[in-house]
């Protein structure tokens, strides 16, 4: 017969007639989450806490050193009833707060016992460090001396008059940020450019120094109100992702009654970090671009607010809003009992176990919960992938170490415990093949939605749209521009003239050469009748005038421009030509058939590569700003050899594309890496909407593979760039 | 009797508690070190060794007994300083073999000798059965005598302890030995005699009693440097001179498979009468609520697990049927609690098959021997729940004052041996749990046994049948036969289908206690039926009477395929001893206790509708099905048993505020 709580325990005897009692320096606490009371009791030596139940606690303090175990269990189970606490959840919570040294018993302690205690203790630290490389803490200081003597004066703070003060400084900061948006857009381009890297990560040292010390005095504070706890006796550098940072061991706020107070403890960091960012940004506005003071205090602005609200400000990771959410919704340890909970519930409902016990306490948890566990993992691997790609991409090698450790804890170790749970537990008893089975199905679907369902597999490249015939105009007779077609008029060889311009040397000079062409013949004339030799020279001297004559007038002639092929006339200076001379080969605009256009796109290798096996890839084309706008394309030609200057800047990063470009070139062409150009030609009827100059963006969507397949073609893909690289 | 009280303080500074089991990549190292221990032969080698001590033989064969045992005085001097060699050991073991053959006329033949060194080296020695292992334990027995700080012989049970005692007694007298046995109803006094014996023989239970009774004597006194400052202080030290054991040093193990594996289940506890609670009143209550409420819509029986629960309907029912009784009806637990266990008591506990009333006491029935346990009590209630549905007085509840699992109490010993018929399945357990290694040792004559393939039908009752043709043709041949069984209960109904049938035959049940050697010993006699449950006689041959071996020998048929396969392969194993002709055949239905328990429910299910058009289904691909629900039962069991040693470790490792257990 098996009990969801049985009353009784094998092991009772064990435990029935010792007469432990708590220790005399625990510090005891009454609070409140949700409206049920429960206990704190916290260790005095390592300011450790602990959380009992009204029932647990009754038993514990009944506890007083004569009484047996036995004794005090039959006195609460003849209180409490069903409440009281069973025979084995006593011996679970002695058990716990033996491990505490909460306990003191009537027993000489077993020393070895003690010392392999302590030694098990020691290696679950080291252990714990090793498995968490990621985030490791070096106390180094304890401040609390040090905030004992500040904590009256910075203590004023928090007070209705410091939250006017706060308000004020943050409403200052973004009055000096407003409508300087832009001049903020183009800095944080170069944030993470190599040089500003010391000076970000100096900015990130002191700001959250300070942010440290808002949560220190402020612990300070409010314990000083209460009139106990508070005290803050940790302080060191935390190794984030291997990067020294300062931090404080504000645990005693647990202490406090009052939420309001811890919830203010909690957010006592950012209150402060936002205070910063916001004197930083009055102090950016109002220096010159180019000094150091400058980039100290846009680095500071952008750490202490971007930062602290995306880290610290984010409820999903385990920073200060974790903790704020917590004591808003009164669910201590909410991420832990969040995935117990939807442990329990896939064991109780989908497992079909009857024997789980709920660990939620109460009906208004349980949404929380769920959702929490929910969105905190996917919140966790989101920004966990993003950390580790943007490391990968900077730091190649200490990236794919990092992707590793992170693999390893959240996927390989993860996956191993449940399978060993799965084999081995005995919680599952007779629903064993049950969990198997369905824990079976869901990871069969997850591979065949990923390893055999086919998903359109897609690529991306920028391009240029282009005509496909144009034809620049040149002036091609020096000359003062009289006339000018309108920029777009449409022309063709029969239209009317592009441009007229006018000549007076050249009508001078065909001027000169007709009178001396009539010279010429009436000399031939007088000579005919004298002697016919004379006639020969004449005649070859008129034929090479008249050469001349014609020569002269095809020059000015070609004044009238006309275009050379249909299409439409693109002259953006149109008007500012009238009445200027113009030289010789001057470009004066093009003519271009917009009917017919097609993009010069850039790609790399490898999205070439793909092109190349398939032959029958699809093409979307898009136009930036205009989300509505896909038209449908093709592939006309890949431009085979690998090219290195850009069809046009537009691509390249300075001008916004996205194509890396060598940082020594000023004009921007000129890639940094070798690229290929594909020629897409738009369908039929669908090039009106295109315009020749604009960007566009192309999507090739080849044919449809496993997203299994697609994830470790890019996978190998980012390795061999590395390597070769 | 030689003085051995100087060796008490021994039983002080008994090893502090033992290692837990290792975890993580210990236990894979440990799983490996197990594996090459077993691929490394050593079998060959005890074989070898045992040639040695058959030709070290013929120089013995003609001294006089006084010339005898003046070449043991030397060498038990060596052995008793621990400067014993391999030469010494071997010879020793050669000067053994000489006084067996003088003393009880055995002389150990080759495989005996090397499962006896194989015992010495601390392995499990596999021999099949009736190969002879009382005089196996006889030889490591005798040398760690001499070697003065005791050595246990543990037996299957009293019966055995007491016999094997005797009839060895002789062969320890002329190698100035002493020998004791321990018997369930010794006082003190006496049992302190057996212990200080050289050799001392005694079940697994009894054994393990003493110490937990010598630990709760010594209370907190734990260790040599407790005792000794307490006796300066001249407190409570006669205490100590009261214990009766004297350390645990060297062991051997008969049946190492039922107390190692079988029994390691069920931890022992001793238990002391409790304070009385005053609750008699709630379980005559609970009983009487019991029969009130009614299967399928107040409560639901699983059918795997045999869990009771109540449905919604059976709760408010309760709740409604409690109202006006008050006290501790109030706690919606304990109400519960307390019907589910009148529900348990009325429902998965029969009378005269899991207990007997006597004397207005509920007595409670082995369930693999078939016998009376009269200080056992069930736990928690269930046993007042019982009285309470027996309409008897109600027996305050017993308290547990210290408890011990076979496991912990086993891995203390310096020294450990075992042998067993059937224990290459537990070979991984053995190793991973007491670190003894298994040696395989092949049997003295080939074995002339002949297992009939298994014969499987649908239902019991067409098992029954088969069963009862099986018997009349075989009895008509004139072999003798013996039916195992699984329980008491079928064992009944076998006896009554006999007898119906006007076939005479022997039961070997709870009743029948005193007998129950020399009706198994008799059972090899012409023309003899004898139905027993598969644990009872366990250590007694079946010797084959005139003219059987002749015609076949004895045939042995199992009703049901038990939990784990060895102890089908013991119930078989009790045909065709020693070179003897014999022949054995299983009879299994899927109504069995087997598929019910580990079936998987749906798959029974449909099984059975599909297997219902016939009576007989014996065929391949039921046979492995069987076989299949088998290991897994014997990896549920493996799982059970490692829990036990698990929740040890945990309570070691969390509750160091109370005494240790050990």
């Amino acid at each position: 017969m098996r009990m969801e709580r049985p009353t009784f325990s094998e092991s009772w005897y064990r435990v029935a007639d010792l007469t432990p009692r708590l220790l005399g320096a625990v510090n005891v606490r009454r609070q409140h989450f949700r409206g049920v009371r429960w206990y704190i009791l916290e260790s005095p030596f390592d300011s450790r806490f602990f959380r009992v139940s009204q029932s647990a606690y009754h038993f514990v303090a009944l506890l007083d050193g004569h009484r047996t175990i036995h004794t005090v269990w039959r006195l609460c189970m003849d209180h409490c009833g069903d409440a009281a606490p069973t025979q084995n959840e006593v011996i679970q919570l002695l058990c716990q707060l033996y491990g505490a040294n909460l306990l003191q018993g009537n027993l000489a302690p077993d020393a070895a016992a003690l010392f392999k205690r302590h030694r098990q203790r020691a290696w679950r630290e080291v252990r714990s460090t090793f498995g968490n490389l990621f985030f490791v803490r070096m106390p180094l200081w304890d401040p609390d001396r040090f905030l004992d003597r500040w904590v009256v004066p910075v203590g004023k703070l928090f007070s209705v008059g410091g939250l006017f003060l706060w308000v004020a400084i943050l409403a200052a900061g973004l009055w000096s940020l407003g409508g300087r948006t832009e001049a903020l857009s183009t800095r944080a381009a170069g944030v993470l450019d190599p040089e500003n890297l010391p000076l970000l990560y100096a900015a990130i040292v002191i700001v959250k120094l300070f942010h440290e010390l808002g949560h220190g005095f402020a612990c300070k504070h409010f314990g000083r109100i209460a009139g106990s706890g508070g005290e803050v006796h940790q302080m060191g550098v935390s190794f984030l992702f291997f990067t020294p940072l300062p931090y404080v061991d504000a645990s005693s706020a647990w202490n406090l009654q009052d939420k309001w107070h811890r919830i203010v403890i909690s957010a006592g960091g950012m209150l402060v970090e936002l205070a910063i960012a916001a004197l930083a940004a009055v102090l950016w506005a109002h220096t010159t671009a180019d000094g150091t003071l400058n980039a100290i205090a846009y680095n500071i602005m952008l750490i202490a607010s971007v930062s602290s609200l995306a880290f610290n400000g984010n409820p999903f990771l385990r920073y200060d809003a974790y903790y704020i959410l917590l004591d808003l919704l009164e669910i201590p340890n909410l991420d832990a009992r969040s995935k117990l909970y939807v442990g329990y519930l896939v064991k109780r409902h989908l497992w079909g176990m009857t024997k789980v016990l709920d660990p939620s306490h109460g009906e208004g948890e349980r949404g929380w919960l769920v959702f929490y566990a929910i969105a905190s993992t996917l919140c966790r691997v989101l920004i966990l992938f993003a950390i580790v790609v943007v490391l990968m991409d900077m730091f190649f090698s200490i990236g794919t170490l990092l992707a590793g450790m992170l693999s390893i804890r959240w996927v390989v170790l993860p996956l191993g415990r449940f399978i060993r749970y799965l084999a081995t537990d005995r919680e599952l008893g007779h629903q064993r093949q049950r969990a198997i089975g369905s824990s079976a199905l869901a990871f069969l679907i997850a591979f065949v939605a990923l390893g055999l369902i086919r998903m359109p597999d897609r690529c991306r490249a920028e391009g240029v749209v282009e005509p496909c015939q144009y034809a620049v105009v040149h002036m091609q007779t020096a000359g003062f521009v009289e006339d000018v077609l309108a920029s777009g008029t449409r022309t063709g060889p029969q239209g009317p003239p592009l441009i007229t311009a006018t000549s007076p040397e050249l009508e001078t000079k065909a001027k000169r050469l007709q009178a001396e062409y009539r010279r010429l013949q009436i000399n031939r004339q007088a000579a005919q009748t004298r002697e016919a030799a004379a006639t020969q020279i004449m005649n070859e001297k008129i034929a090479a005038l008249a050469e001349q004559i014609q020569r002269v007038q095809n020059e000015l002639a070609s004044l009238a421009l006309r275009s050379p092929i249909e299409g439409t006339w693109v002259a953006p200076d149109a008007d500012r030509l009238m009445a200027l001379h113009l030289d010789q080969g001057e470009k004066i605009g093009v003519v271009a058939d917009l009917d017919d256009l097609r993009i010069r796109a850039v790609a790399s290798q490898e999205v070439v590569a793909r092109l190349i096996e398939d032959d029958r890839v699809q093409v979307a084309i898009k136009i930036p700003g205009r989300p509505d706008i896909e038209l449908a394309g093709r592939i006309d030609h890949i431009i085979p050899a690998g090219q290195e200057r850009l069809p046009s800047a537009a691509l390249g990063y300075s001008a916004g594309g996205s194509t890396r470009i060598d940082i020594e070139d000023p004009s921007g062409l000129r890639a940094a890496e070798p690229f290929f150009e594909i020629l897409v030609v738009p369908s039929q009827g669908e090039a009106l909407t295109l315009r020749p100059g604009q960007t566009t963006v192309l999507r090739f969507e080849t044919a449809p593979r496993t997203m299994l397949a697609q994830g470790w073609r890019g996978l190998l893909q980012l390795f061999q760039g590395r390597f070769q690289g | 009797m030689e003085s051995v009280i100087g060796t008490r303080w021994r039983m002080l500074v008994q090893r502090p508690p033992c290692e837990p089991p290792p975890q993580g990549l210990n236990a894979v190292w440990h799983q490996a070190a197990g594996l090459s221990r077993r691929l490394a032969h050593r079998t060959c080698a005890f074989l070898d060794q045992a040639e040695k001590v058959v030709s070290r033989q013929a120089a013995f064969r003609h001294l006089t007994d006084r010339r005898l045992r003046r070449l043991m005085t030397p060498l038990r001097l060596r052995f008793q300083l621990r400067r014993d060699s391999q030469t010494d050991r071997e010879m020793a073991f050669a000067i053994l073999c000489e006084v067996a053959a003088r003393t009880v006329g055995l002389r150990p033949y080759r495989e005996q000798i090397a499962a006896a060194l194989a015992l010495e080296a601390g392995c499990v020695a596999e021999m099949a059965t009736g190969e002879g292992k009382t005089l196996v334990a006889t030889l490591p027995a005798a040398v760690a005598g001499w070697r003065g700080r005791g050595c246990h012989v543990i037996t299957a049970n009293d019966y055995l302890a007491g016999r094997d005692a005797e009839l060895m007694a002789a062969v320890y007298r002329f190698c100035g030995l002493t020998v004791g046995c321990i018997r369930p109803d010794m006082p003190p006094a006496a049992r302190k005699q057996a212990y200080n014996a050289h050799v001392t023989y005694g079940t697994n239970k009894e054994i393990a009693a003493d110490f937990l009774r010598d630990r709760l004597l010594k209370g907190h006194l734990q260790g040599l440097p407790a005792v000794l400052l307490a006796k300066m202080a001249g407190d409570r030290a006669d205490r100590v001179d009261q214990l009766v054991q004297r350390g645990l040093e060297c062991a051997i193990v008969d049946e190492a498979d039922a107390v190692f594996i079988d029994e390691a289940v069920t931890p022992l506890l001793i238990s002391g009468q409790g304070a009385n609670e005053a609750q008699s009143e709630a379980y005559v209550q609970a009983a009487q609520l019991a029969r009130q409420l009614d299967a399928h819509a107040d409560f639901r029986i699983d059918s795997a697990s045999s869990d009771i629960q109540l449905t919604r309907k059976g709760r408010e029912r309760l709740d409604a049927l409690t109202r006006p009784l008050g006290g501790v009806w109030r706690g919606r637990r304990r109400r519960e609690e307390l019907t589910l266990q009148a529900l348990t008591a009325r429902i998965h506990f029969q009378r005269n098959q899991h207990y007997v009333v006597q004397d207005d006491r509920v007595l409670i029935v082995d369930e693999f021997t078939g016998r009376l346990v009269p200080d056992r009590t069930w736990r928690h209630g269930l046993h007042q729940a019982i009285e309470a549905k027996e309409g008897l007085t109600i027996h305050p509840p017993k308290e547990t004052q210290a408890r011990i699992s076979f496991q912990r109490f086993f891995r203390r010993y310096r020294k450990l041996g075992g042998m067993s018929g059937t224990v290459a399945e537990a070979r991984a357990e053995l190793w991973g749990i007491y670190r003894l290694p298994v040696v395989t040792i092949p049997t003295h004559r080939p074995c002339r046994r002949i297992i009939e393939a298994d014969r499987i039908f649908t239902t019991e009752t067409a098992k029954w049948r088969a069963v009862l043709t099986a018997i009349t043709t075989v009895h008509r041949t004139g072999r003798p036969i013996l039916v195992g069984t699984g329980s008491i209960r079928a064992s009944a109904h076998l006896s009554d289908l006999l007898t119906t049938h006007n076939l005479p035959h022997r039961l070997l049940n709870a009743e029948h206690q005193a007998e129950e050697a020399d009706i198994i010993a008799a059972a090899g006699q012409m023309g003899q039926i004898t139905v027993a449950t598969n644990m009872a006689g366990r250590g007694t041959d079946i010797r084959l009477g005139p003219g059987v071996a002749d015609r076949g020998g004895l045939h042995v048929i199992a009703t049901e395929r038990f939990e784990a396969r060895r102890i089908d392969r013991q119930l078989f194993g009790r045909c065709a001893r020693q070179g003897d002709p014999g022949s054995a055949q299983a009879f299994v239905s899927l109504e069995d206790e087997l598929s019910r328990k580990f079936g998987s429910r749906f798959a029974s299910r449909l099984l059975y509708r599909w297997g219902r058009q016939r009576e007989e289904i014996s065929s391949a691909f039921w046979r492995r099905r069987i076989e299949a629900l088998q290991r897994r039962a014997e990896n549920i069991a493996q799982r059970a048993r490692r829990e036990v040693l698990r929740a040890d470790s945990w309570f070691d490792a969390h509750l160091g505020f109370a005494p240790h257990e050990l």
